[in-house]
């Protein structure tokens, strides 16, 4: 009887130990990663934090990759990413990691004003003449538009929009680096060299391109004659999109579990969509059975 | 005869060929068609800042014209070359023209623009429900936020006290979760201006141990467990223990809410435990914290509660906003802010504030539903 407690009160010692090599107190919880979806968790954050105001949050960007690498170290609770973590990661690290869809984030393919003023549709066979720098004119999309050079806008490899765009917008054709390629993975400064850059064509979250401050800015082309916008994604009409992940290392503490259900929980989708992502549960059999 | 033939051939041949071009002539006009209708990357509806209006065609090379006077476009209406500001309710027409290509239909957009002021002074001061305190504390903060002149005092209390106390003078705004009548007499109900905000859902919780094996309840059950004469959770296929009632104070909104729709309307609810503070956190730790317990609380305090009690469902469905929505879950009500007669300058501006698009996702975030979500059947019930 005596021997039986003493095993319960190292369990519970080991679970304490445990507990006290965890990255951060029982009152705090960091994630690092994606800048797709940075501003969701901050929105979200921010209301949770309404009923829970002991819970201290610190929130970083840095690119799905850094988030991933930053859980798997245990700097952060959370990682959050545009992509799975098997195609960023080794697998034996990959499944020492929780996977938590969040929601869903389309990429658009976006272009300045004054190309919009001419173009606003391309074949998804000319999107990868593009990219593979076959195409290098405006005018090559269209005749009537002006003599205008193509200035691919990049992102660096650590970037999940950009792995995305690969996947689902060039059907995994090699992205030939343009003159242009932007080397921080941070969507505001992509959607500024784009505004300011001649000719530019680049891609970028929704909720980036939907952002009310980005309007005057950039502008999202149809592919094949499909609107860039959410009930797309759910019709299974517009392929260029994935799921926003959040990832955990191991078991997660008590309050990022429970911050973690409130995050997949139906309360969120009207502020998941009003930021200009997609909804999981709206999107039909095909599109989700599609990735 | 044959010469006869020959002919009739010779002109079927043309005939045919002629067809053939006419159809590929048709096919032609079709793909070069019409011009897609134009889109705008802001939806129709109601803001309440400036908001900026871009446009698009997704025909390459096409022209956009547009009109904000509500006149229907043509090609010598304004062109559009970029994305434009309104300050002010607007109407956008607008159509996308390309040379050889028939015309695009007009779209048109609406956008009402209301916005917040800015400049309010004085203060507001509010008290009642603690169902609807953590939104009313939330919205106005923002509103604050906004008008840094203006002062708010948000307090809880109870429907109860709200309505006695808006109908005392004592505050501007009496937050309730029930119609001021299910209160106060007629004649001091028909002295309030009823403001319906949202609406808020009531889960019937449980401790920990409960939960463990009860994830279900029928409104037979409830009913027979608050009035006591089901009194061991086992009956309900529980672990075996006394349930122990925790109930909230007759001043409850909450309580009249989950009494008139999950009891109801059964008047004997007074369990072993009875909560003597009208305070959803406390309720909510006293069921977390206690076995055998059951209560119910509403879900703005559900929702990403810290605390460990179990939410069951009642009748098969989960307490949640679709179903609410589809009038699959009944327990719920109206929030309502009273104000007595014509509320002044900076209540009214508030309370439009409260029901403005903006605030609209947030709501359910925080454990409220929209009331336009509300389907005909779910609408119709009260």
């Amino acid at each position: 009887m005596k021997k039986r407690i003493i095993a319960v009160s190292s369990l519970v010692l080991s679970i304490a130990m445990l507990a006290g090599c965890g990255t951060t107190n029982t009152n705090s919880i960091s994630a690092s990663g994606s800048s797709a979806l940075q501003p969701l968790v901050q929105q979200v954050a921010d209301l949770y934090k309404i009923k829970n105001p002991d819970i201290s949050f610190t929130i970083g960007g840095g690119g799905s990759g850094t988030g991933l690498n930053n859980v798997l170290a245990g700097t952060v609770d959370i990682g959050n990413s545009d992509v799975y973590a098997e195609e960023k990661l080794s697998a034996t690290d990959a499944a020492t990691l929780t996977d938590n869809k969040v929601c869903v984030v389309g990429v658009g393919v976006v272009v300045n004003n004054d190309v919009a003023l001419n173009i606003g549709d391309i074949s998804s066979q000319q999107l990868k003449d593009i990219f593979s720098g076959k195409i290098t004119n405006w005018k090559q999309i269209e005749p009537t538009a002006p003599s205008q050079d193509i200035v691919i806008v990049n992102r660096p490899s650590s970037s999940g929009t950009r792995a995305l765009f690969v996947k689902w917008g060039l059907d995994e054709q090699t992205i030939t680096e343009g003159d242009l390629s932007l080397q921080t993975d941070d969507s505001n400064s992509l959607v500024k060299t784009i505004s300011e850059t001649k000719g530019a064509i680049g891609y970028l979250a929704f909720p980036y391109v939907y952002k009310e401050e980005n309007q005057t800015k950039v502008v999202p082309l149809g592919i094949d004659g499909v609107e860039a916008i959410n009930e797309n994604i759910y019709n299974n009409t517009y392929k260029i999109w994935g799921y926003e992940h959040m990832y955990t290392k191991g078991a997660p503490s008590d309050t990022v579990q429970k911050f973690l259900d409130f995050m997949k929980s139906s309360s969120v989708e009207a502020q998941i969509e009003e930021l200009g992502y997609g909804a999981i549960s709206k999107l039909n059999k095909t599109a989700a059975a599609s990735r | 005869m044959l010469k006869e033939f020959k002919t009739k051939k010779a002109v079927s041949l043309v005939l045919s060929l002629l067809l053939s071009v006419t159809m590929l002539a048709g096919i032609s006009v079709t793909a070069a068609g019409r011009v897609a209708k134009v889109t705008s990357g802001l939806k129709s509806g109601s803001y309440t800042v400036n908001k900026v209006v871009s446009l698009r065609t997704m025909t390459n090379g096409a022209k956009i014209y547009y009109t904000t006077t509500g006149k229907t476009p043509t090609s010598k209406s304004t062109r559009y070359t970029k994305a434009f500001t309104i300050t002010k309710s607007t109407t956008v027409k607008a159509i996308a023209v390309k040379s050889g290509m028939t015309t695009s239909a007009v779209s048109t957009f609406t956008y009402k623009i209301n916005k917040v002021p800015t400049n309010l002074t004085g203060s507001i001061s509010m008290s009642g429900s603690s169902a609807l305190f953590p939104l009313a504390k939330y919205v106005s903060s923002l509103f604050r936020a906004k008008n840094p002149n203006l002062s708010i005092t948000v307090n809880a209390g109870g429907s109860g006290t709200g309505l006695n106390n808006v109908l005392a003078g004592t505050v501007d705004i009496g937050n309730s979760d029930v119609y001021a009548n299910e209160k106060l007499s007629a004649s001091d109900a028909a002295k309030l201006v009823d403001h319906k905000v949202c609406i808020v859902g009531v889960a019937t919780i449980v401790s920990p141990d409960v939960a463990a094996l009860v994830k279900n309840i029928s409104t037979a059950n409830l009913k027979a467990i608050f009035s006591g004469s089901i009194s061991n959770w086992k009956t309900v296929g529980g672990p075996d223990r006394d349930i122990v009632v925790v109930n909230r104070p007759s001043s409850s909104g909450t309580r009249a809410l989950f009494v008139k729709w999950a009891l109801g309307g059964q008047k004997d609810i007074d369990g072993d435990t009875s909560l003597q503070t009208d305070d959803s956190n406390a309720l909510a730790k006293t069921v977390s914290s206690t076995n055998g317990a059951i209560g119910y609380l509403a879900l703005s305090y559900v929702e990403s509660s810290s605390l460990n009690f179990g939410v069951l469902k009642v009748n098969g469905y989960s307490p949640t906003y679709s179903n609410i929505y589809k009038n699959y879950y009944k327990v719920w009500g109206y929030e309502h802010m009273y104000t007595k007669g014509t509320p002044k300058t900076n209540v009214k501006a508030f309370l439009n504030y409260m029901v403005s698009k903006d605030l609209a996702p947030s709501y359910e975030a925080l454990g409220y539903g929209a009331i336009s979500k509300l389907g005909s059947a779910a609408k119709n019930s009260r």
